[in-house]
């Protein structure tokens, strides 16, 4: 590796439940907020705080991230990981792993996050999808039902 | 992004998406269907407009098949342009699939006409019912100056006579294209920065004859439609395969391919029946102009039937010859059953003379069907001692 400016070995980054985990510089590129936090300083260890996340959730996502930056991995057994990752997940941990993943600013979990909460939602009534995300309507009924004529076709 | 701003009309109350960045709910918007994405307008007044800035847009067939059970023809345009008016901001991609059996849709052009205004990048229209409607494509497809990538599938084609060119466009595909005669020599040119073309299965096309100095990746599969195929200028082209599925029993005389040089090759398939190899061989075509334009070659695949035959096996050679950084070489033989001819003539003296070194060489894959005979392309292929000692060398004798 050419780039090594800084000599940084481990990365210590600590859940908002003050769970503490320590990782190499490798698996935290694709969290950007991390990232950039790192390359502003200059020492050998840090340690950050992620009070966004907690530890179960900022351990799945280093597993992710393990996995996925592994150079002996194939892009099969990639696959198959994401598959059974996908499976093992409740539906609200989707969700807080999104949140987590916007806040951590990583681009492919992200995608791959919003991939799998769109599976939830798809072929789902407005009704279903409000309750899932939790989202209260503020529309009076008249209103819903205005809007539901406008684009009525959509709604058969 | 001024959202949150009257987050104070909403109570006290947050939910776990609505105020989550743009790009992080655009990533969920784009895996749902029109008819969902429509849908999310009622959620909430915070998530009435959202969906209409969505990047892309998709009518699928299910959209279509969905909107069948309602409505007629005239009324499901009307919905589409509806939903495009609604739009608002850049709509980067596009795709619509008309399935088979479906009812003449009249909005095409009214439909791309709105497209080319609202910056469009990668379009893909499809019309799977090719068999029994058939549907120009719009000649407001070639207004479209910011496209990149266009993708047509199922439709007729001819130049618009004010046709100025893509002058971004870098991939194109066609797939089931009827091509107005010359149509596609005439579209060409006015592609400058095209580096990728697969034209499949489509039918006007006896000749094709292309001048594309930045093209880096052509696929052609054809039906036996295609006489010649004749590239120029292809000095950037790193990816070139020719798939080509006759009826063995066609009269036609198969494929030849003029191709004056090949600098930077790195990537050849040829499927095609063992008798073009033959034409190939005999009119010179690749073979002869070969002194150094395979010089960068690392993939090499030739499939078809009778390989084994005399004409087969020295045209790979006569390729092999010219190949110093071959790094994988695939033949693959699917003809079966008894061989009937029993003279296996002796060849290794001409395949032995003005080989270069394949030290690069290291991965010979051969799959044949016939035995023992065919052994005999294998053997001479690998005859040359100049192959690497440190080749992977794999045999496999299938028997359908």
């Amino acid at each position: 590796m050419a780039a090594e400016k800084s000599s940084i070995k481990i990365i210590t980054l600590i859940a908002a439940d003050g769970s503490v985990f320590e990782v190499e510089p490798n698996i935290v590129k694709e969290m950007k907020t991390v990232q950039s936090y790192i390359d502003e300083l200059d020492q050998n260890t840090v340690s950050i705080p992620l009070p966004n996340v907690f530890g179960n959730d900022l351990a799945m996502i280093i597993e992710y991230c393990k996995k996925h930056a592994s150079e002996e991995e194939t892009k099969e057994a990639k696959e198959e990981f994401d598959f059974e990752f996908v499976k093992r997940m409740k539906s609200d941990d989707k969700l807080r792993l999104l949140q987590a993943a916007s806040y951590l600013n990583m681009e492919s979990f992200l995608q791959f996050m919003a991939k799998a909460i769109a599976a939830e939602i798809e072929n789902q009534s407005v009704e279903f999808v409000r309750d899932y995300f939790q989202i209260e309507s503020d529309f009076t009924p008249e209103e819903e039902a205005e809007l539901r004529k406008e684009n009525e076709w959509a709604f058969k | 992004m001024t959202q949150s701003k009257k987050k104070a009309d909403c109570g006290d109350h947050t939910d776990l998406i609505t105020d989550l960045p743009w790009n992080v709910i655009d990533g969920i918007l784009k895996y749902l269907n029109i008819r969902e994405l429509v849908g999310t307008s009622i959620l909430s007044r915070k998530w009435r407009y959202m969906w209409m800035s969505v990047l892309q847009l998709e009518f699928d067939e299910d959209f279509f098949y969905y909107c069948e059970e309602y409505y007629e023809g005239p009324e499901i345009s009307r919905i589409m342009m509806e939903i495009l008016m609604l739009h608002s901001g850049p709509l980067y991609k596009f795709t619509l699939s008309l399935p088979s059996d479906f009812m003449q849709i009249d909005c095409l052009d009214e439909l791309i006409l709105f497209l080319s205004t609202s910056g469009i990048k990668d379009l893909e229209l499809q019309n799977l019912g090719f068999r029994t409607l058939s549907y120009q494509v719009p000649s407001y497809v070639f207004s479209c100056q910011e496209l990149t990538s266009l993708d047509l599938n199922g439709f007729e084609l001819s130049v618009p006579p004010n046709f100025g060119g893509l002058k971004r466009l870098i991939v194109l595909n066609f797939h089931l294209v009827t091509f107005e005669s010359g149509a596609l020599e005439k579209l060409i040119p006015g592609f400058p920065l095209l580096e990728r073309l697969t034209i499949s299965f489509c039918s006007g096309l006896e000749c094709i004859d292309l001048s594309a100095p930045t093209l880096k990746v052509l696929r052609i599969n054809s039906e036996g439609n295609i006489k010649t195929i004749s590239l120029k200028n292809a000095n950037n082209l790193i990816d070139f395969s020719l798939l080509d599925y006759r009826d063995e029993d066609s009269e036609s005389v198969g494929v030849s391919c003029l191709i004056k040089s090949l600098p930077k090759i790195q990537r050849l398939v040829m499927e095609i029946f063992s008798f073009y190899y033959k034409v190939l061989y005999a009119a010179g075509g690749i073979r002869q102009s070969l002194v150094d334009s395979f010089s960068s070659l690392e993939y090499l695949q030739f499939v078809g039937t009778k390989l084994c035959e005399r004409e087969g096996v020295l045209y790979i050679v006569s390729v092999l010859t010219n190949t110093p950084n071959l790094v994988e070489l695939v033949v693959k033989n699917y003809e079966y059953g008894d061989y009937d001819d029993e003279q296996e003539p002796d060849q290794t003296k001409e395949l032995e003379s003005n080989g270069c070194c394949l030290g690069q060489l290291r991965k010979v894959k051969i799959e044949i069907g016939k035995l023992p005979a065919q052994l005999s392309i294998s053997r001479d292929l690998l005859w040359m001692k100049r192959a690497s000692q440190k080749a992977q060398v794999e045999f496999i004798h299938s028997k359908q």
